[in-house]
């Protein structure tokens, strides 16, 4: 400290102190300003490509059996004669049937089946986002047909077809620079953080911080690569069902009221939580326990 | 056997004749018996639990418009009102707060979580 006259002066000044303050601010607007659906994606994926060191990146697809040995080698097994095929089969049948009016789901989709690769995505005219089982329904009652219902069921069936056809394509959601699809992003990465039910967890609370930890008897998955498999044959449902269908059934596990299959709040944490496992095959259907 | 035959059938045949010779006494007394069934079938009106379960589901719908609600908040609602109908005030009092305790807790989650800061653990950066 420097003596002048009887006054202290401090070494670091008042300009040096104000300079540290508009460093200290620039800093943290220029990292708000920075965070985008890519950066986004970026951290997560390092989050647990860090935690997982030894998992090589392609294999974030195959959910707990990424760190779940013993499951791995049982899951293996089951791999060779995938209960989900019947599915597939029957899922075939339905994209070939004509429907009333003579038209088929090709009409639709003439870019079909190989496109699950291209859900979830925003609906510029809709402003939404459209996901995969929504846009069938939507072709169905196009036509004249019954939609089909969003968890259990023929949408089953059709979704192992299309994801099957779709199997080795890369997950490729993009937000465009648009307010609304921002809004819906943003909305369904707080969904992912947010708190809900008895139990106050998040997704993030089992899938992120968690991750390859025990909850009961199960090693919890790692939200990285979460999407590429659905749908799933879940030994547990015995049946092949949706991605609506598991959030719906992790709500329940915390003890929150779920929310509705395809409403805004599960397509929007759909939207954002595809979006981080960017750059991953997809490799649905899949067996899971 | 034939003695105990002829014994039941003399009795079945007093009882048949001493009812219809009672008629009229019997007559007498059926309201009081239906008076007595329906004293045992009332069952208290639980008044003040109706009034708590309509505060219960006040509360769940409070959580509920900010997607707070509880998973078994109302099974909880639906059971208290049961327990009302079998005239289990006291089930249906204690359904009834453990619910409003649900509801209340729920929407206080929900606008905690409103505005939320990403987990210390992940770092965008």
């Amino acid at each position: 400290m420097t003596v002048i006259k009887g006054k202290k002066m401090n070494h670091i000044s008042k300009k040096t102190i104000v300079g540290l303050i508009v460093f200290g601010l620039s800093a943290g607007i220029s990292s708000i300003a920075s965070a985008s659906p890519e950066s986004d994606a970026k951290a997560f994926q390092k989050y647990f490509t860090d935690r997982f060191p030894q998992v090589p990146y392609d294999d974030f697809m195959n959910g707990a059996y990424t760190v779940d040995k013993a499951g791995r080698e049982n899951w293996e097994a089951i791999e060779e004669f995938p209960p989900y095929e019947p599915f597939i089969d029957d899922g075939q049948a339905m994209w070939e049937k004509p429907f009333k009016n003579g038209k088929t789901y090709a009409s639709c989709f003439p870019d079909g089946p190989a496109m699950a690769h291209k859900f979830p995505h925003w609906d510029k005219e809709k402003k939404m986002v459209m996901t995969l089982p929504l846009a069938l329904n939507n072709c169905l009652e196009a036509n004249g047909e019954k939609p089909m219902k969003y968890k259990k069921g023929d949408i089953n069936k059709i979704l192992s077809y299309i994801t099957y056809q779709s199997r080795g394509n890369k997950t490729n959601v993009v937000v465009p620079n648009d307010p609304d699809a921002i809004a819906a992003y943003e909305d369904g990465k707080k969904f992912y953080f947010q708190r809900r039910g008895q139990l106050n967890f998040s997704c993030a609370s089992c899938h992120m911080q968690n991750a390859g930890m025990k909850l009961r008897s199960e090693i919890l998955s790692p939200a990285f690569g979460h999407t590429t498999g659905f749908p799933v044959y879940r030994s547990k449902w015995g049946t092949v069902g949706t991605l609506h269908r598991r959030f719906t059934g992790c709500n329940k596990q915390v003890r929150a009221k779920p929310f509705k299959a395809q409403g805004p709040e599960y397509r929007n944490l759909e939207y954002f939580l595809t979006a981080m496992s960017n750059g991953l095959e997809l490799n649905g259907p899949s067996a899971r326990k | 056997m034939k003695k105990s035959l002829f014994i039941g059938c003399s009795l079945l045949v007093a009882f048949s004749v001493g009812c219809t010779a009672n008629q009229t006494a019997c007559e007498k007394t059926a309201p009081e018996k239906e008076a007595k069934m329906m004293a045992k079938k009332a069952v208290p009106s639980c008044t003040k639990e109706v009034a708590l379960i309509q505060h219960a589901d006040e509360a769940r719908k409070k959580a509920g418009s900010v997607g707070g609600e509880w998973r078994d908040t109302a099974k909880f609602i639906k059971q208290a009102h049961a327990a009302v109908k079998k005239g289990d005030c006291h089930k249906a009092e204690v359904l009834a707060n453990k619910a409003i305790m649900e509801g209340n807790l729920g929407y206080d989650q929900a606008m905690s979580q409103k505005t939320i800061k990403m987990p210390k653990y992940f770092n965008f950066k």
